[in-house]
């Protein structure tokens, strides 16, 4: 099993919950001693275990970026096992942000906000909540707590789950979408697609136990625990033990801040609808729709592809359900440049593992646990994506998702090698003029578009480690002292 | 928003020393940024884009030796001029008011900067002028000739790039300084013909002559550097020399070719050019494409092989610095703008756009030969009065119509834009800038191009120069594997001991493995090549594989493959990373990357460096 107590893990990590309304704090400590007033305060209001929260109540996440961890003062010895643990959070989100997740031109780290300089943010405090009321008061007591240990915050994001466009919003963001009442549990994104619908279920944890669909182990979610290819990175071999106890049952969360231009999405999306049309006629909306549809690998409804069928959504199948691109090895139904493919390949398992070692290492599905919202309502100029994700490995997980999947047609994958994703890359003029193929039944060449804009620009983007009951206890008990390890030079 | 800087209260303030003022002046004038914002409330203030200051350097111009008196103290009044209007009549210098004194104290008399045309009624003006004049003859003629093939300054500019990138982005994090630098030169070498073999020379001298020229221009009023002036002469002196030199060589060719010997009839061509310079048509130059050296060999005219060799110098000495300069304030500038520059119609606008704003060469430094009143300011100046013209804040004060086809504003280049023209306006402009757009172009469009960000505090790191002038450094990255997605891999791990009995069980095992390493490599699709060898006498076990892609996911597949074959030979050598592999992957690929021994300089070629494994007719897993 596990090795890990799950009621230990942030809830967050282990559930979605019922989140509807989220806030980010992000905050700046003014020295150790404050810093640690502040976490022993927060502490024991951080939700933990795999316990839904209760209704009327705000879940709070803490995380800690490596300029907290350094601002606390820990000891050398913990920061040294944090490097050896994840080059990428001790490095930091601005460091990496180019090289290995893309973020160039309108998305480099120059333009990002304040709040996400590396040596400004020291604390991601989060909370959620399923009704606007208990998020806003959980907010302000939590702001007077900061402010009550002299913290500073820095930067405050706030988003909430959208329904369905409404009649105002443009034509393409419009297409594809049904008529009537979202449905409760609906979560919509700008663009005009249906969202929070792919579930990685993960073994032990709340919503995987039960799931009918193929488990991630836990080690890909939290340290310490064993993961999909049967290691432990956690383990940290040679450590003290109390190092293995700070990390164990500890994750790795990024909070990403993506503008959605939709003004742009819109106007292209109408281009590539009108040519459509007069290529093969029909209606304007319906050319916008299924363009939508290829450019996402499902209908913005969130229905997949009939096997293997051109443009007719699988009406069977709930869109939560979960498959694999199996029965469309051409790309006929799902392109192999959409979104969806290369986030998630839904590779048929082989041997009847989804995970065994018959799959190359590139093309091996990597989990997130995403727990973002949108911010913004609908017709706002500022709008946009909160993403906020979970994993035990950022190198091997997020970056690995935008930065060799997402920046570049995936290796061994068909089609322009240039060719970013088509919603979240960062379509900038020196990458060329790249053609995104839409394969086509008997034989017909494919239908390609080009012209791709800037749709999403990264308005920032922080690490940062969320640790477990017991390790943020033994930061708040101050029990560093008898180590015997002197503080080792960060490499 | 940086801080308003209280320019007035500097300025005003009767009691604050004069050196501090010097000092506060020298902090605004280097910084590109303050420069900008000091500018601006010099051209609103009452004096009209003028202001005296008092400067650190010595009366006399050359510092070693010095032929004047040595005197106590003794450091001139400087006036910065900055109004479009005075610093295009100062250019212009229509009556001789004007002299380009300081620039003698870099090289010989013949150094033509240092000439002054415009003063024949001055000791020794007309031989000055008569000089000045049969150098700019000279330079003009034969840039011409090149240029009047329309597309040649083109193709020079493209090998020029094409040459520095080979060697220059090797590594996915790069200095522009330095990159850029290494354009200029090569750009150089071709346009004037040059050997390979004097690369190192050029970049040597050009170093020590640029940080001269900047010294000379500002430095030498805020900083004391005795030695860069005497290092300039003497680097400007050794190119002058090898410029001769050469020229020798073009002139004696050209007399009688070198016979070719009977075992080397491959390369005739060869033989007709000094050692170590590739004929033109080997890079698409055309037969008739005849470099400056060459061209002045071949017809000296009235200047003598030693003033033809100081010509050579002085006019490198510009090149390639403000190549440099250039390109790296025009990459800083458009670097987050990609859409404004990435089309080659708009390239222009956007370089043109960028220098105007930071000129190159920020600063000219002039004295005033004869009484004279500035028209713009209305400012009297005194004979003797040393001048820096500050060319920021004149093409900030009036924006100018940039004339077809540099699309950019005249000053720039030290040119005016109307009425008579500059005595002393850049002599290669027009050569220079289509290497100015293409450099711009082709680094703006590397693949996944940012700044490199500052390791300590995370902030992205922008360009630093020295004194406002010479680009010092701007540290970028970009994504390497986009540019050439094929990656060497070379690990070499030490046998442990004893090592001829461990040697011969690793050489059973890796026979024996064979086959499922092949399965492994069918199945990964993207390796190209992989073998294992002993090295270093058979004391290291070597693995080397050309790749495609990310490091991490490579090694890792092997790691999850194979990880019982690689438990078994780490076996028998040292510093082996924890085992069973299979559940220590991050300690393995760390172990591989810590004994990964890169290409020297990061140099690999490829014959098709877009093409992955797997897209290679005929490669395992091909369509």
């Amino acid at each position: 099993m596990t090795g890990v107590d799950l009621e230990d893990v942030q809830r967050v990590v282990l559930r979605a919950g019922r989140a509807r309304h989220v806030a980010h704090r992000l905050v700046r400590l003014p020295d150790a001693a404050a810093g640690l007033s502040l976490l022993r305060a927060l502490a024991p209001r951080v939700a933990f275990g795999p316990a839904l929260t209760p209704e009327g109540e705000a879940r709070l996440s803490l995380g800690l970026t490596i300029a907290g961890l350094r601002a606390l003062r820990l000891p050398g010895a913990l920061l040294t096992a944090m490097a050896r643990l994840s080059p990428a959070f001790v490095e930091g989100a601005p460091a990496r942000a180019a090289a290995r997740c893309g973020d160039t031109g309108p998305s480099a780290v120059a333009h990002w906000d304040p709040a996400f300089g590396f040596t400004r943010c020291h604390l991601v405090l989060s909370l959620d909540a399923a009704d606007a009321a208990a998020l806003r008061d959980a907010c302000g007591a939590l702001v007077r707590t900061i402010a009550g240990h002299r913290g500073e915050v820095v930067g405050v994001y706030e988003g909430r789950a959208l329904g369905r466009p409404p009649a105002s919003a443009g034509a393409g963001v419009r297409a594809g979408v049904p008529d009537g009442p979202a449905g409760d549990d609906e979560v919509w994104v700008h663009f005009g697609y249906r969202d929070g619908l792919s579930r990685r279920p993960v073994r032990g944890f709340p919503a995987g136990s039960s799931s009918p669909l193929r488990q991630h182990e836990p080690g890909e979610a939290v340290l310490g625990a064993r993961n999909d290819v049967e290691a432990n990175p956690g383990l940290l071999p040679g450590a003290v033990d109390a190092l293995r106890e700070f990390v164990l049952g500890g994750s790795f969360g990024t909070l990403r801040i993506v503008e959605q231009q939709v003004g742009r999405f819109e106007a292209t999306l109408g281009r590539w609808a009108a040519d459509w049309v007069r290529a093969h006629g029909g209606a304007i909306d319906d050319a916008r729709a299924l363009l939508k549809a290829k450019l996402c690998g499902r209908w913005p409804d969130g229905r997949h592809f009939a096997p293997g069928r051109f443009d007719r959504p699988d009406d069977a199948r709930d869109p939560r359900a979960d498959f694999d691109h199996g029965a469309d090895p051409d790309g006929i139904g799902c392109p192999f440049g959409a979104h969806v493919r290369r986030m998630n390949p839904r590779l048929p398992a082989a041997g009847g593992d989804a995970f065994d070692a018959d799959r190359p290492a590139h093309v091996r599905p990597r989990l997130l646990l995403r727990r973002g919202l949108p911010y913004g309502d609908w017709g706002d100029t500022d709008r946009g994506l909160l993403g906020w994700f979970f994993g035990a490995r950022l190198e091997d997980g997020l970056e690995h998702l935008l930065g060799a999947w997402g920046d570049r047609m995936p290796l061994g994958v068909a089609g322009d090698a240039d060719m970013k994703d088509p919603l979240i890359g960062q379509h900038e003029p020196r990458s060329g003029d790249p053609v995104f193929e839409i394969p086509r039944p008997d034989g017909a060449p494919p239908w390609t578009l080009r012209g791709f804009a800037p749709w999403c620009r990264t308005r920032g983007m922080a690490y940062a480690f969320h640790p477990s009951r017991r390790a943020l206890q033994r930061i708040v008990d101050v029990r560093w002292e008898p180590w015997p390890e002197p503080a080792v030079p960060l490499p | 928003m940086a801080e308003p800087l209280d320019f007035d209260a500097v300025f005003r303030r009767e009691s604050m020393p004069a050196h501090e003022r010097t000092q506060r002046l020298f902090d605004w004038l280097k910084d590109d940024e303050e420069r900008s914002r000091f500018y601006a409330w010099l051209l609103q203030s009452p004096r009209r884009g003028t202001l005296a200051f008092d400067s650190r350097s010595a009366l006399e111009l050359d510092p070693a030796p010095s032929q004047d008196p040595p005197q106590l103290g003794g450091a001139v009044t400087v006036t910065l001029v900055g109004a479009r209007d005075d610093v295009e009549q100062v250019l212009a210098d229509a009556d001789g008011s004007f002299s380009n004194a300081a620039y003698r104290t870099l090289g010989s008399g013949s150094f033509m900067l240092g000439l002054d045309p415009s003063a024949p009624a001055a000791q020794d003006g007309a031989a000055q002028a008569a000089l000045h004049a049969e150098q700019q003859r000279r330079a003009d003629d034969a840039l011409a000739a090149i240029g009047a093939d329309g597309l040649r300054f083109d193709r020079l500019a493209q090998l020029a790039v094409a040459d520095a990138f080979t060697a220059g982005l090797a590594r996915p994090s790069f200095d522009l300084a330095m990159l850029a630098e290494e354009i200029g030169l090569r750009y150089g070498a071709l346009l004037f013909g040059f050997g390979a073999q004097d690369h190192a020379l050029l970049r040597q001298t050009m170093a020590a002559a640029y940080r001269g020229l900047n010294h000379l221009m500002l430095g030498r009023h805020f900083v004391g550097e005795p030695g860069t002036l005497p290092a300039a002469r003497l680097a400007l002196g050794a190119l002058a020399t090898r410029a001769d030199a050469l020229m020798a060589e073009y002139a004696r060719l050209a007399r009688r070719p070198e016979p070719p010997p009977a075992d080397y009839l491959p390369h005739p061509e060869r033989r007709r050019w000094p050692e170590g310079v590739e004929p033109p048509s080997a890079r698409g130059l055309g037969d008739d494409f005849v470099p400056l050296l060459k061209a002045w060999a071949l017809a000296p005219g009235r200047l003598a092989g030693g003033q033809l060799g100081s010509l050579a110098a002085g006019m490198l000495a510009g090149i390639v610095g403000n190549v440099q300069a250039s390109v790296c304030t025009a990459v800083d500038a458009l670097i987050d703008q990609p859409e404004t520059c990435c089309a080659p119609d708009r390239i222009g606008a956007a370089v043109g756009a960028a220098l105007a704003a930071r000129p190159p060469a920020p600063f000219l430094p002039r004295v005033v030969a004869k009484d004279v009143t500035l028209r713009g300011s209305g400012l009297r100046l005194a004979a003797g009065q040393q001048l820096i013209l500050c060319l920021g804040a004149a093409t900030a004060d009036r924006a100018s119509c940039p004339p077809a086809p540099m699309a950019v504003d005249p000053l720039v280049f030290g040119m005016t834009a109307r009425g008579p023209a500059a005595r002393h306006g850049c002599l290669g402009a027009r050569a220079i800038w289509p290497l100015l757009c293409h450099a711009t172009q082709q680094v703006l469009a590397l693949p996944g191009l940012a700044r490199r960000i500052d390791a300590v505090d995370g902030t992205p790191l922008k360009l630093e120069k020295r004194w406002g002038f010479g680009a010092e450094s701007l540290p970028l990255q970009y994504r390497r594997e986009r540019r050439l997605v094929q990656q060497p891999l070379q690990v070499i791990m030490r046998i442990r001991t004893p090592v001829a009995t461990n040697a011969a069980i690793l050489r059973r095992l890796v026979a024996d493995a064979a086959p499922r390493v092949q399965r492994a490599l069918d199945d990964a699709r993207h390796v190209h090549f992989a073998w294992f060898q002993f090295v270093d006498g058979d004391t290291a076990l070597a693995l080397q594989t050309v790749y495609d892609g990310d490091f991490d996911a490579y090694v890792q597949h092997f790691a999850l493959k194979v990880d019982d074959i690689f438990d078994q030979l780490f076996e028998y050598l040292e510093d082996a990373p924890p085992r069973p592999v299979g559940e220590h992957v991050e300690a393995f690929v760390e172990t591989i990357r810590r004994f990964h021994r890169p290409p020297l300089g990061g140099y690999f070629y490829s014959a098709y460096p877009r093409t992955e494994t797997w897209r290679v007719p005929g490669a395992q897993g091909a369509p």
